[in-house]
């Protein structure tokens, strides 16, 4: 049975109910509500974000649901996305920024991890004002604040 | 030499330097002097009156209000907020950030007079503390409730959502009024489905606290006295703002379009959630950390999280220790930054061979025998029979235990809680085993057999087996007392080098290189030889590791780490041993696990006695050279695991042997590759995940110090035995007693906040 979203921008999406179940917050708020074929309202998340979701979604639909990591302190790497998220992930920064939002949002661990594996990739092995220039930022330290800073941490710096 | 002769009964602990003025106190073993750190970055206004107006005269007044700050912080910390927290009246500039549901507190209001409604009971007492009675620090101590022992993020990373939403606005709104972005909520949708949703928003969209998050000062402004006292701080003195968290749903208010969207913004938004930040952050390096916190103020903010500092700081001591961490960290660490900064500048020394301190522990001794070290404790053995059981936590003798004879062999058994000792009488040929308890310090047990020489003994958790290194064996279950067994093997080639249990199957090296598997009864398992790994039959000293793996020392100068697949679980837990070896085990066995060389060194000198200590993943070796005048008498050869630096989280090791100092180079030859790590790592990958033991050959240090009063220490040693774990090297003296070289860092700071946190330890 399909299941209508609507986006903040109020429009319509279709999709199957195993599609939308890739979603926790969907998937609890379905079994909550129990056999209703109201619109779900996902005002937080636009037609354009929503769509990208969507088709994550799509892709990963028959995939295992996710076990609850153990620990604490989960493995983490970065350098083990799949080819087709890579793929997936090539979207300019905003729409990668909205896309991690929407999952978080809407509690697709799946997709909240390759996306915030994107962004610390992104982040990986940059010196900070290169990371500066790949986020668009700039540097608002004084430079006495810079300097101070820079000292607290030199005990981390190559052993 | 510092040693100094006292009087019997008088157990004693000097630090030979630096330290003659400092009471004894508990100082920086391990990670306990990381649970009371950053006093100057901590929540209280009485902050800056302490670190701007020191001066000798009011140090104890200071001392006092550092004290209430640590209070407060742990508090903080209990609340599972940010623990860096900080509030600086100096620096004027607080951001007060208020919702529907909570007050404005007025700009120039102390912490103090946070109004407790809003605050949660323990912080509410913690902030009437930074009143500065000492009555009101026993109430807060008093009222402490425990310690930092939950890690879960769950119960409250949404306050931090909130609260960094909140953040984030009053930082980048400069006004007071700044509206939160909580007010484009769609709350409605949010309530109605507060139910529904993940767990981490249902459990919290209710709740509100008080949060205290340190930001950067809106000028440069550390004081000329304070600078210096900062050094080990995970944060510069900073103001902060008093932010009244706002339901959680506003973490995730909707993007609302129209709004200015530039990088930072974008950027902003993105880490307001608390799972996104930690999930972008828990995946970089160490390095890669620095190189953000660098970057601009949200960032710096950004990779402020205990918990991503704590996730970098067990990477930093990940399988240094024999024990398992988790369960051995004390539960109050409130600053994860600090202990991630001091464990990686002890390893720093380690390296570089750099001794920050030297601590003794004198009890009129006479020559060492024994020695062990296995944090908290030392327990060593003289040639008059006693044994010294001491903390080096807190620098006390625990126990003084009398054993007839010289003792040759010692255990302590933690869980058990009992100390094993042997003696060995040489003027009426007699041995003797005697056991104690270290709860009571009762002997429970004596053990002697009519052979008169037993050389050599194991323990396990109710066993207790004794060689006479000839083919005589006894054992006793030292629970009940009752003998289990006396045999003889008959077949014995050489003497018995090394004798341990595997769960309760007794494995013996000898000289030799052979290698016997029997049960308690006497009944044999196997009989195999370590030829191919052994080739000169002069096996002098072996340690079995506790994740059995063996360190074989041969011929006096050569040593060699191997495994026995035989002994050890293809499990990728590592330290589980549930293989079971009672039953015999066929030479076609043993031939198909065969004996895998981790790696295998040769010394150019001759070493006269070698410890090694570490972990599972990290083995440091610790050789003593004796008559070398010229020479530092000490040598540490260290291992590193050798994981990517990407999953260690930390700058890679060298991969090759990298002599340091003058006076290493001649001792420093390579291994041949083969023999090396490398192939080890690949073997790791393929069997278990990367989780295996990887070790590279390491770099060779020597001890020696920068600081020549150390030095100077070092080289009047004569050691007898030697020990060593991941923060010191143990040396037992000829002249009696032992010296501690402590490779953690000691500074001024590391020693107040000691001293804080052991005042606190009394008012608790």
């Amino acid at each position: 049975m399909p299941v209508i979203l609507v986006s903040s921008d109020n429009q319509d999406f279709k999709v199957d109910k195993e599609v939308a179940e890739r979603s926790i917050l969907i998937k609890n708020m379905l079994e909550d509500v129990g056999e209703s074929d109201s619109p779900i309202p996902l005002p937080n998340v636009t037609a354009a974000v929503l769509t990208k979701v969507i088709e994550y979604c799509e892709h990963h639909r028959n995939d295992p649901v996710q076990v609850p990591e153990e620990t604490d302190d989960p493995r983490k790497r970065s350098n083990d996305i799949e080819e087709w998220d890579m793929k997936f992930m090539q979207v300019d920064q905003e729409m990668l920024f909205e896309i991690i939002l929407a999952a978080n949002y809407l509690d697709i661990k799946p997709l909240l991890d390759v996306g915030c594996k994107t962004v610390a990739n992104i982040i990986k092995g940059k010196t900070p004002e290169e990371i500066r220039k790949a986020f668009n930022i700039v540097n608002d330290f004084t430079p006495e604040e810079e300097a101070q800073i820079k000292k607290e941490n030199e005990w981390a710096e190559d052993r | 030499m510092t040693t100094r002769q006292e009087p019997e009964g008088d157990g004693k602990v000097s630090r030979s330097y630096s330290l003659a003025s400092a009471p004894l106190r508990l100082l920086s073993h391990s990670f306990h002097s990381t649970a009371n750190t950053h006093a100057s970055s901590s929540s209280s206004t009485t902050l800056s009156t302490a670190t701007t107006t020191a001066t000798v005269a009011q140090l104890q007044q200071q001392q006092q209000q550092q004290q209430q700050q640590q209070q407060q912080q742990q508090q903080v910390c209990t609340e599972q907020q940010y623990p860096t927290s900080s509030l600086d009246v100096n620096h004027h500039q607080h951001y007060h950030q208020h919702n529907d549901s909570s007050t404005s507190i007025d700009e120039s209001t102390p912490a103090a007079t946070i109004d407790p409604k809003y605050v949660e009971p323990s912080l509410s007492s913690s902030s009437s503390s930074s009143t500065s009675s000492t009555e009101a620090t026993a109430a807060a101590a008093a009222s402490y409730p425990g310690l930092w022992s939950d890690f879960r993020h769950q119960q409250h990373q949404s306050d931090i959502s909130g609260q960094w939403s909140a953040q984030n606005t009053a930082n980048r709104t400069p006004r007071p009024s700044a509206t939160l972005p909580s007010s484009l909520d769609p709350s409605s949708f949010s309530n109605s489905s507060v139910s529904l949703s993940s767990s981490l928003v249902s459990s919290s969209s209710s709740r509100k606290a008080i949060k205290l998050e340190s930001t950067l000062p809106p000028s440069p402004s550390p004081s000329p006295p304070h600078s210096p006292s900062s050094l080990p701080l995970p944060l510069p003195p900073l103001s902060a703002d008093v932010v009244a968290v706002v339901p959680d749903t506003a973490a995730k208010s909707s993007p609302s379009l129209g709004v200015r969207t530039d990088g930072l913004d974008q950027l902003e938004r993105l880490l307001m959630p608390y799972d996104i930040r930690y999930s972008i952050f828990g995946r970089l390096s160490l390095q890669d950390i620095i190189n953000c916190l660098l970057t601009c103020r949200l960032l710096y903010r950004a990779t402020s999280d205990q918990f991503i500092w704590k996730r970098l700081a067990l990477n930093v001591i990940q399988g240094e220790f024999y024990f398992d961490i988790p369960k051995t960290l004390p539960p109050n660490i409130p600053n994860w930054k600090y202990f991630c900064k001091r464990h990686l500048l002890r390893q720093k020394n380690w390296r570089g061979g750099h001794v920050q301190d030297v601590i003794s522990l004198d009890d009129n001794y006479q020559k060492l025998t024994t020695l062990q070290i296995m944090a908290p404790y030392v327990l060593t053995g003289c040639d008059d029979g006693r044994v010294h059981l001491w903390n080096i936590n807190t620098k006390t003798l625990l126990h003084r235990f009398q054993i007839r004879g010289e003792i040759t062999w010692v255990e302590h058994l933690q869980e058990q809680k009992i100390v094993a000792g042997l003696g060995y009488d040489i003027e009426k040929y007699r041995s003797e085993i005697r056991l104690f308890s270290t709860e009571t310090g009762q002997q429970i047990g004596l053990y002697e057999e009519d052979f008169w020489d037993l050389a050599i003994c194991a323990i396990n958790d109710t066993y207790l087996v004794a060689s006479d290194g000839e083919g005589r064996y006894s054992t006793w279950n030292w629970k009940t007392g009752a003998k289990v067994s006396q045999f003889k093997v008959e077949d014995e080639t050489s003497i018995t080098e090394a004798l341990y249990f595997v769960q309760n199957t007794i494995l013996e090296l000898h000289y030799d290189g052979l290698i016997r598997l029997f049960s308690l009864h006497g009944e044999c398992y196997g009989r195999f030889t370590l030829d191919s790994i052994l080739p000169n039959h002069q096996v002098s000293f072996c340690w079995l590791h506790n994740d059995f793996s063996m360190v074989v020392w041969e011929s006096s100068n050569t040593m060699a780490h191997i495994r026995l697949p035989l002994l050890q679980t293809k499990s990728s837990s590592g330290n589980k041993n549930t293989v079971n070896l009672e039953r015999h085990i066929s030479q076609e066995e043993w031939d198909n696990q065969g004996a895998e060389v981790y790696w295998r060194h040769q010394l150019t000198h001759t070493c006269n006695f070698a410890a090694m200590g570490g972990g599972r993943f990290q083995l440091l070796y610790v050789q003593i050279f004796e008559n070398l005048n010229d020479h530092v008498p000490i040598r540490v050869h260290s291992l590193r695991h050798s994981r990517p630096a990407a999953e260690i989280g930390v700058s890679p090791a060298p991969s090759s042997p990298r002599p340091i100092g003058a006076t290493t180079t001649t001792s420093a030859s390579a291994p041949p590759a083969d023999e090396g790590g490398e192939a080890v790592i690949r073997m790791d990958e393929d069997g278990s995940g990367g989780r295996g033991y990887g070790m590279q050959h390491g770099e060779y240090v020597t001890a020696h110090s920068v600081k020549p009063e150390l030095e100077k220490i070092i080289q009047g040693l004569r050691p007898s035995r030697i020990d060593c774990d991941p923060e010191y090297i143990a040396v037992g003296l000829v002249q009696g007693g032992v010296r501690l070289l402590q490779f953690a860092p000691v500074d001024d700071d590391l020693l107040e906040q000691a001293d804080a946190s052991m005042k606190e330890m009394h008012v608790c």
